[in-house]
């Protein structure tokens, strides 16, 4: 018999073909089903670890608030600006008529992943934690408050004193104390810092807390979701929580976090439907997406962030040749830097960059989201260059022979630096650059890597830069603005006033919000008279999230704001969790 | 051959050691350092000061320098600061991801490198050759970064026929393993275009060069008056012979092949060693960078190594020793 070789192959082949379809179509299945029921959400960064005492990066902190429960849950109030905090873990609480002391009532019925409840000895364990400095926590402030160790004479140490600083005289009570007053909004911001188990972490040594294999595999957790797996620099992938009782677990059963570095790679995923929710959407691209992308909503945050145009007070020179305080030979004076701040188009800034919608002038470094402290009689510098001219002749440059400002033989001249990569900056920085040519004052400008950037700003040696800054949900203005330049990391341009110390103890001090605002008011005329920058900007928030996402609800805490309540159009009904 | 092999690498320890010093003091003189990463707006500046004391950044440069060679001596490069893993836990995890990658992608060059050489060479001057030739320049000389982008709008965002980053698609796991590697493959088509496209356009360009002449050569002539079918002249005859340098350029790509295509990771959101190396750097995670230095600086050692030895083999006239 002869066999025909090309037939049998030929026959092969298509049994190989149509096989090759129908698992083509079931695996396009299989991948779709996975798809409909995951959140998919991305990050430029990876998690730094699942570890909410030593977890330090933004990714982190969202990771961890979907897998860690909290004491209290903290929400926004939109219409006075400030945080309240709702009952979670804590059924209830009284603070001492002293303001010393906190005493949390717990529920007794929350579980760990692995079955054991949810106690107040965790939250002691915990907090000794955070303010252990081998482990050297990025929220050690947070305990700073508590009860101190005495010495010999009775004195408070630096050292916190746990024995009587948190009591946790059984598993469903919890007592803070602190050694002076402490205003109510403080006392429950800083007592409300995430747990970790105690049983699972009991016998980790400070000095491996950091090693330890349990901060990339948090397999006993307690949040609306629970960790599965983490592949590291690509995605992890936390999945409903059906034993969740605060109040009910995740909706969503999976949800994915991808990351990907770069902009325009996330912009097309987002674009694609391959990702549902990309934070930090530029202007230019959210109003393309409103006008393209019919499936994708743009929603903002307003505002934690501010731009400014960061002018030296102080001479950096002196500065650096024995830590000497001299006016700027330039923005030495407050006429000079108010001239340049009135010189500067900011509106056509506002129109051609955020489309006049993203971000408001700024007039203070208080966020206008803080209702309750912005001081709002004050109004953002008017742009006048006539105004600015006269400015600066009254403060003493005239023009030189060249069309140059000059005071005493110093040329109006200086170097704008800016930190490669920020989108603002480059767009800013020419229209700045050009509003001080028509006064006579010639600006160079230089773009260096952030790290450079970064240390330059801290260390004085920057003249002028276009800076931006993010604020805390409680205002502390002493890394900012605190006239001791060695402490005040963030103050870049060098501001000393003995009265902004002052109002920030104050402010800080005063046991209620209304008591308080008052201070913070005044910072805000004082900042405004002072000029010690320019204010620019306070930009919004920009997210992009796929209309197949419901329920979300983007604040300014998180845009990620009750993910436990979000679902998806396209998860079939059965498969969401009740 | 052993000998000269043994001596060379004998030779190349202390050159490494030279580079991971330099590298040691190089990266210490770039603004910043790894625990400036804590000075945020509302963390305590106690805090950048405890992690420094832990990193033993605040130990003397030659203190420092001292502690770090004894461990480097006993094959200890240290935690990673920004990972918080053993430094080449870091990296295992990120090899085989890179080698993959670099191994199709080197494939590639090769094989449409070679063919594209050949067919410019067969079709010398011919209007084929011209457009090769400038197609060749023109890819060679675009930025892969600019390319990327390019490839991704067009062919994910606008087409929508490959995904624009990471290795897999959600739920990729529940697939089969053959399905598996299927979506492997379907998100690795755009990063592997990139990485050879422009070792291609190279490689073309070079193999061309080599074919031209190998192709004036007598015994090809005689090939040919033997009256040999053309294709048996070019392949057999002309390519093998053209071939025999660009074999040594495998030993070159060697350090690529580890250190893994920087820019292309990162906009492809690979988990590779080049993105492990940019964020290395901007971190300032001093012995991940020392780490990431080693291994390629001693693959540079070893593919140049490679390329002599192959020299060697493939070319009787060259003695070793």
């Amino acid at each position: 018999m002869t066999v025909n070789y090309s037939r049998v192959l030929f026959m092969l082949l298509m049994l190989f073909g149509a096989a090759a379809c129908q698992k083509k179509q079931e695996n396009k299945s299989q991948v779709a089903n996975a798809m409909a029921t995951t959140l998919v959400l991305a990050d430029r960064s990876d998690v730094d670890n699942f570890n909410p005492v030593i977890s330090s990066t933004v990714s982190g902190s969202t990771a961890i608030s979907m897998i860690y429960p909290g004491i209290t849950t903290g929400t926004f109030d939109t219409a006075n600006g400030y945080l309240v905090y709702e009952p979670a873990i804590a059924k209830n609480w009284t603070i001492s008529p002293d303001f010393k002391s906190i005493t949390y009532n717990l529920r007794g019925d929350v579980k760990w992943t692995d079955g054991a409840p949810v106690t107040a000895h965790d939250f002691k364990f915990t907090y000794q934690l955070y303010g252990d400095p081998i482990i050297a926590s990025a929220r050690q402030e947070y305990v700073e408050d508590l009860v101190k160790r005495r010495d010999k004479n009775g004195k408070p140490t630096e050292e916190v004193d746990y024995d009587k600083a948190i009591l946790a005289p059984n598993d469903t009570t919890l007592i803070f104390n602190f050694d002076k007053p402490v205003a109510k909004h403080l006392i429950e911001f800083h007592t409300a810092l995430t747990p970790i188990p105690k049983h699972v972490w009991k016998d980790v040594k400070p000095s491996e807390f950091r090693a330890s294999e349990l901060n990339s595999n948090p397999t006993v957790s307690c949040g609306p979701f629970k960790f599965k797996e983490w592949k590291r620099q690509q995605e992890f992938t936390v999945v409903s929580n059906p034993a969740y009782n605060l109040p009910s677990p995740g909706k969503i059963p999976t949800v994915t976090m991808r990351v990907i570095p770069e902009y325009t790679t996330q912009l097309t995923q987002l674009k694609t439907g391959a990702i549902d929710v990309m934070e930090g959407i530029k202007p230019e691209d959210a109003i393309k997406i409103e006008k393209e992308n019919p499936q994708i909503d743009i929603r903002t945050v307003k505002y934690r962030t501010y731009s400014y145009l960061m002018l030296s007070n102080i001479d950096c020179k002196a500065y650096q040749e024995g830590k000497q305080i001299k006016p700027h030979p330039l923005f030495g004076t407050k006429k000079t830097r108010l001239a340049i701040a009135m010189a500067i188009d900011r509106e056509k800034i506002l129109d051609g960059y955020y489309f006049g919608k993203y971000a408001e002038l700024m007039t203070s470094p208080i966020s206008p989201a803080f209702k309750w402290a912005f001081n709002s009689d004050i109004k953002p510098y008017p742009y006048d260059p006539k105004r600015a001219k006269e400015l600066l002749a009254e403060d003493g440059w005239k023009v030189g022979s060249d069309g140059i400002l000059e005071r005493n033989g110093v040329k109006f001249s200086f170097t704008l630096m800016n930190s490669k990569g920020g989108t603002a900056g480059e767009y800013m920085a020419p229209i700045i650059q050009q509003s001080l040519k028509e006064l006579g004052i010639e600006c160079n400008i230089e773009v260096v890597e952030f790290n450079v950037f970064v240390k330059k700003a801290r260390e004085h040696q920057l003249d002028a830069s276009l800076n931006a800054l993010g604020v805390g949900l409680e205002i502390d203005l002493a890394s900012a603005f605190g006239s001791d330049l060695n402490k005040s990391y963030f103050n870049a341009s060098g501001y000393i006033n003995k009265r902004v110390d002052e109002l920030n103890k104050l402010g800080q001090s005063k046991l209620t919000r209304e008591e308080a605002a008052p201070y913070w008011k005044e910072f805000q005329q004082m900042f405004y008279d002072d000029v010690p920058f320019v204010p620019m900007f306070w930009s919004s928030r920009i997210v992009g999230y796929n209309k197949r996402v419901i329920g979300e609800n983007p604040n300014i805490l998180s845009v990620y704001n009750d993910l436990e309540k979000w679902t998806l159009s396209t998860m079939p009904v059965e498969t969401a969790v009740k | 051959m052993f000998s000269y092999v043994l001596r060379r690498v004998i030779g190349a320890i202390p050159l490494v050691f030279g580079v991971l010093t330099l590298t040691f003091f190089i990266i210490r003189l770039a603004p910043g350092d790894p625990a400036s990463f804590f000075i945020q707006p509302g963390v305590s500046p106690k805090v950048a000061e405890q992690m420094r004391e832990q990193y033993g950044l605040n130990d003397p440069l030659v203190v420092q320098y001292v502690k770090w060679l004894g461990n480097v001596l006993q094959g200890d490069f240290g935690r990673s600061f920004s990972r918080h893993q053993p430094v080449f836990d870091v990296i295992a995890e990120a090899v085989p991801i890179t080698v993959s990658l670099a191994l199709i992608g080197i494939a590639m060059q090769f094989i449409f490198g070679i063919l594209l050489g050949v067919i410019s060479a067969v079709k010398q001057g011919t209007k084929l050759d011209r457009t090769l030739t400038v197609s060749a320049l023109f890819i060679y000389s675009m930025p892969e970064f600019w390319l990327s982008l390019m490839l991704i709008i067009v062919f994910s965002l606008k087409l929508g026929w490959f995904p624009a980053s990471n290795l897999n698609s959600i739920g990729a796991d529940s697939l089969g393993t053959f399905e598996f590697i299927l979506d492997r493959l379907k998100h690795l088509v755009l990063p592997i275009f990139v990485l050879s496209l422009g070792g291609i356009a190279g490689l073309a360009r070079y193999v061309r060069g080599q074919m031209l002449e190998v192709i004036r050569q007598d015994y090809i002539r005689t090939a040919r008056a033997k009256g040999l079918n053309e294709k048996i002249v070019i392949f057999k005859h002309a390519l093998r012979n053209a071939l025999l340098p660009v074999v040594t350029i495998l030993g070159g790509s060697l350090p690529a092949l580890f250190s893994g295509a920087l820019f292309i990771e990162v906009i492809f959101a690979i988990p590779g060693m080049g993105r492990i190396a940019v964020e290395a750097v901007f971190a300032r995670d001093y012995p991940l960078i020392i780490a990431n230095t080693f291994i390629s600086g001693t693959l540079i050692v070893m593919g140049n190594l490679l390329a002599d030895v192959l020299y060697g083999i493939v070319d009787p006239r060259i003695k070793l020793g």
